[in-house]
């Protein structure tokens, strides 16, 4: 066999002639890979549409969509888990964007600790987290029992503001300073400098960082379970507890509806995301 | 009134993290309607100065006068300049349209109403859409971007993104127009074009142009004024040929063109030595056998028969330039570069000669080096970070060293002399340098080499900023780190002005 010289020292090369001798090409290294996305992905969503589109006896059925719309509490849990998911990504970017600004700003965080210690609270155990915050919350006298929604909205800020940190962050920190400058060099005052430079230049990180916040807050059901004390029921809680009720049907039907909510909001954003490809964490 | 549009009057600038002064005591006027460059190697503090005019800088101390009026403090966005940004900064998130038209939505132009009165009064609008959209249809043909409105910034040249920069400047009709290296990213046709349309541009605008390059061709072409800086100092201000033909010292001659500098002797009145022949010259107010740094352009070296010049060389190089001949002729062990139409034969023999005009004689900055320094408890002295032993008996009369080593003062006592403030000389040949890190305790990196004919001009900088000049004649380069070693010998010690002599 004709084999090209590669550099003969090295992993890489070893790697490489460990394929050759056992006569692997690209299509058959993919197998792994494409058997964990059947396995994972597509075989999980098949039974989503399965279960959405049958009864328990297996008979194929609209039954279960026609049940879900037809209860009026269904859609004020949507609302809610909409109206959550928003406040959240808005409390989220308002406390993150200064923060982000700070952090990036060399003057004030020479040496990157300060970042760390944003990010420290996403190396805590979810449950032992949303816990402490809740009794935290009851020593000021915010509890499940008199501020359920309130408890819920800084039990998520909480929780996601790192995820709206970091991505605000790496698009600062690319900042083109000089593009600050011309700004006011062109007669912007300090707020028009914000408004008109800043904010256009760091709308690929406000963009990644209200989706990395908005999805996942939708889906969230322990925040809420634990802050809310049942009172503030997300799509989330309400698929975990038609679950747990073995409902599989109208619970995949649940799945199916936030799938396309969350599919919504990505599509909302696309475009923005395309024209500023250098954009922060997806 | 003078009509200067802009003067920096004792302007300093010194970077919060830094020790040094990025500009220092800067002194400049600028009259409405001049293009002035300012010229100077990178990190000469040209462009902090241009940042300071524009206001992203403040300076340390001094002020910055436009118009008469001081706006040292004033913020950029409050000022009547525009500035053209090095890789130009245009907004990637708006079109060629709205980029240009950045300025023009934030303006206010006043304009006269009459109230219900009947008076005229003043008050202050924006421009309109018609109005704005005209003036940026107007900047594009200016620079030759007609119909470019509605394009995407990515999607424009490098040349045309800094005409659009260019535009966006001129379209506010500022007062002064600043210009950082605009062309530094452009290939070298497209700056030959730019420089000229630019110094177009300027004519027809009769705006003030301030720009900031380290061309010293490109300064030459484009300026009435050119400004040359190095150190954060001003060296010389003059017009580009009164620059060229006239240099102030070896930096600014060395710089701007190339040049043959010597260090020369006045013999007499207008007769300078150097090549080790006598020259007649027409600088005068030099005193008599005062060393001084005369320099030669290469196209004024008269070159002729072995026996008709004033003195004789060999030919050891020559290149074809297309228009002249460049030879290196060797004057005994002094180096020449001279260019001539005439041709002649590597290895020749040639007279040279220069006509006294030529020549041109400058003071030398200093011969010696001085540095502030101290003595030290062990009766050391100390200066640019190391100690130095030094018979101190020659600096305090009568004092003297008893068998120990101690230093006994007229009453015989110890002599208490720490801290006593010193001044400390050293000729520049009692400096020298060498790459072994081992020859010496002092360090340093060489920051600048001037040729002077035959020996190079050294100064090398310390990590504590001070700077040793010294004569050598090898080849080093720019950024070596070398030893610092000094002939204990050529050291002259005295106390500093003020201190008496015990």
């Amino acid at each position: 066999m004709s084999s090209k010289v590669i550099r003969e020292d090295g992993f890489f090369s070893k790697v490489v002639s460990f394929f050759r001798k056992h006569h692997l090409t690209r299509k058959q290294l993919c197998i792994p890979y494409g058997l964990f996305l059947a396995l994972f992905v597509v075989f999980p969503l098949l039974l989503i549409v399965y279960y959405a589109f049958t009864d328990k006896s297996g008979h194929i059925t609209i039954e279960n969509f026609t049940s879900v719309f037809t209860q009026k509490s269904n859609f004020s849990v949507i609302g809610m888990s909409l109206l959550i998911g928003a406040l959240n990504t808005f409390f989220c970017l308002l406390l993150a964007y200064p923060i982000a600004y700070i952090l990036a700003n060399t003057k004030f965080n020479k040496n990157k600790v300060l970042v760390y210690i944003f990010i420290m609270p996403m190396w805590i155990n979810f449950v032992i987290r949303t816990i402490a915050t809740k009794e935290m919350l009851s020593w000021i006298d915010i509890t499940s029992a008199n501020h359920p929604l309130l408890a819920t909205i800084i039990g998520m800020v909480y929780n996601y503001l790192p995820f709206a940190i970091l991505p605000l962050y790496s698009t600062m920190l690319k900042l083109d300073k000089a593009q600050i400058e011309a700004s006011s060099d062109l007669g912007a005052n300090p707020v028009q400098v914000f408004y008109k430079t800043i904010l256009p230049m760091s709308m690929p990180g406000i963009v990644s960082a209200s989706l990395m916040t908005f999805m996942p807050t939708m889906s969230s059901y322990l925040i809420a379970d634990k802050l809310g004390g049942g009172k503030t029921t997300l799509i989330g809680n309400l698929i975990a507890l038609n679950f747990n009720q073995a409902n599989y049907n109208v619970g995949s039907v649940l799945s199916l509806i936030m799938l396309l909510l969350i599919g919504l909001s990505l599509l909302l954003t696309r475009n923005h995301k395309e024209e500023n490809v250098r954009g922060g964490l997806w | 009134m003078d009509n200067y549009i802009i003067e920096l009057k004792d302007v300093s600038k010194k970077f919060d993290d830094s020790d040094i002064y990025a500009v220092e005591h800067i002194n400049l006027k600028i009259k409405k309607g001049e293009f002035v460059t300012l010229l100077g190697p990178s990190g000469c503090g040209k462009t902090t100065t241009l940042r300071m005019i524009a206001g992203f800088e403040l300076p340390t101390s001094g002020q910055i006068l436009l118009n008469g009026k001081d706006i040292s403090l004033l913020p950029p966005y409050k000022r009547p300049i525009n500035t053209v940004f090095q890789k130009y900064a245009l907004f990637g998130h708006l079109n060629v349209f709205n980029n240009i038209a950045f300025g023009l939505k934030m303006k206010k132009i006043p304009y006269e109403k009459k109230n219900r009165k009947g008076e005229t009064v003043t008050k202050m609008r924006h421009y309109t859409k018609q109005e704005i959209s005209e003036m940026v249809k107007d900047a594009l043909k200016i620079v030759d971007l007609e119909g470019f409105e509605k394009r995407d910034i990515q999607t424009l040249s490098g040349g045309q993104q800094q005409r659009i920069a260019i535009a966006r400047s001129i379209v506010n009709k500022p007062e002064i127009l600043l210009l950082d290296e605009p062309l530094g990213a452009l290939d070298l046709k497209m700056r030959k074009e730019m420089q000229l349309e630019l110094k177009a541009m300027h004519k027809k605008l009769g705006i003030t142009f301030i720009y900031v390059t380290h061309d010293q061709e490109e300064a030459l072409t484009m300026s009435d004024t050119v400004v040359v800086m190095n150190d954060g100092e001003i060296q010389q201000v003059g017009t580009p040929k009164g620059i060229y033909d006239e240099p102030k010292n070896a930096f600014v001659a060395d710089f701007i063109g190339e040049s043959n500098i010597y260090t020369g002797t006045m013999v007499a009145n207008k007769t300078v030595r150097f090549l080790g022949k006598n020259f007649k010259c027409v600088d005068e107010g030099f005193e008599l056998n005062e060393k001084v740094d005369v320099v030669v352009r290469p196209e004024d070296v008269i070159l002729s028969e072995p026996d008709k010049g004033k003195c004789k060389g060999k030919i050891v190089s020559r290149i074809f330039k297309g228009m002249h001949y460049e030879y290196i002729i060797m004057v005994d062990r002094s180096e020449l570069i001279a260019q001539s139409t005439l041709e002649f034969n590597q290895g020749l023999e040639v007279g040279i000669d220069v006509s006294p005009s030529n020549i041109q004689i400058m003071k030398k900055p200093f011969t010696s080096n001085y540095f502030d320094g101290y003595i030290n408890k062990e009766n050391k002295i100390c200066f640019a970070g190391a100690e130095f032993d030094y018979d101190l008996t020659k600096l305090f009369v009568g004092y003297h060293y008893d068998n120990d080593g101690n230093l006994l003062d007229t009453k015989n006592q110890v002599a208490d002399l720490e801290g006593r403030p010193i001044v400390v000389e050293i000729p520049f040949d009692g400096v020298s340098i060498s790459d072994d890190s081992e020859a010496s305790s002092l360090h340093g990196q060489i920051i600048s080499m001037i040729y002077h004919g035959d020996h190079y001009q050294v100064i090398v900088r310390t990590p504590d900023e001070d700077d040793f000049i010294l004569d050598e004649q090898d080849l080093w380069n720019e950024n070596d780190n070398v030893s610092i070693i000094v002939d204990p010998q050529k050291i002259h010690v005295s106390l500093k002005q003020g201190e008496k002599h015990v």
